[in-house]
């Protein structure tokens, strides 16, 4: 009972960690709400070091994440015939965004990452919350910038889930 | 409306339009608090941004208060 109540403070803690982290890095880009794809970021900073280290068994760094998603985002401007010089214009000089008050507010991507990982535990996952379930999480919606960004990346998301089993299976 | 052939292999490849709108709207936001910052360093009032941008004054002012006039250097 102590045991599941000292997790359940822990576990508090990670997710709230993994929140203000994710909220800073989708800030930093002009976005309000942080969404998956933020989630991903924030959990490769947690100290349990397991999601890095997924990325470090698919070869792939936070830096090389982080621009795969920019491409990702570029190109997608200009397939809808927006060009380069209109998309880097856009992208200098915004106006920061002010400091977040008020309830924590997440894209609906990323509070379908909160709530995937609210159901890891309802699944019958035990053991403390780490970056690895994060990225299990995300590894597992089929679109979004992530997908687009693992994609990019040259990792299937076969490749990317059997990265994060294999973790999971260390963990353990 | 007559969909031109680029249209067209757009619409095709839903996966692509979406990941398009997506980034339009991202876009959109950072164009929006740019202008924003531009029209309050040309003196325009919020009344008049929010017109121009076919919102509410309060709405615009919720949304974008904090914007700053641009500096110019």
């Amino acid at each position: 009972m102590l045991k599941k109540l000292t997790q359940t403070f822990r576990d508090m803690g990670t997710i709230k960690t993994l929140c203000e982290a994710a909220e800073q890095i989708a800030n930093a880009e002009h976005q309000p709400a942080p969404g998956a794809e933020h989630f991903v970021l924030a959990a490769l900073e947690l100290p349990d070091g397991s999601a890095a280290r997924v990325f470090r068994k698919l070869g792939i760094s936070a830096g090389a994440f982080r621009e795969a998603l920019r491409d990702v985002h570029r190109a997608a401007l200009m397939a809808a015939g927006v060009n380069a010089e209109d998309v880097a214009g856009s992208e200098r000089d915004v106006p920061p965004l002010p400091r977040p008050s008020g309830p924590y507010n997440a894209a609906p991507s990323g509070e379908a990452v909160l709530n995937g990982l609210a159901a890891l535990r309802k699944r019958g996952v035990t053991g403390p919350l780490i970056g690895a379930h994060v990225l299990e999480v995300v590894s597992a919606m089929q679109h979004g910038p992530s997908a687009h960004a693992f994609a990019r990346l040259g990792r299937d998301a076969p490749t990317v889930m059997a990265a994060i089993q294999s973790e999971m299976a260390m963990a353990a | 409306m007559n969909e031109t052939p680029d249209d067209a292999s757009e619409t095709d490849n839903p996966e692509q339009a979406f990941a398009s709108v997506v980034a339009l709207r991202l876009m959109a936001d950072r164009l929006e608090r740019k202008a924003v910052a531009e029209a309050l360093a040309q003196g325009w009032s919020w009344a008049r941004i929010a017109q121009a941008l076919g919102v509410s004054k309060q709405a615009a002012h919720k949304r974008l208060s904090s914007v700053t006039p641009t500096i110019k250097t």
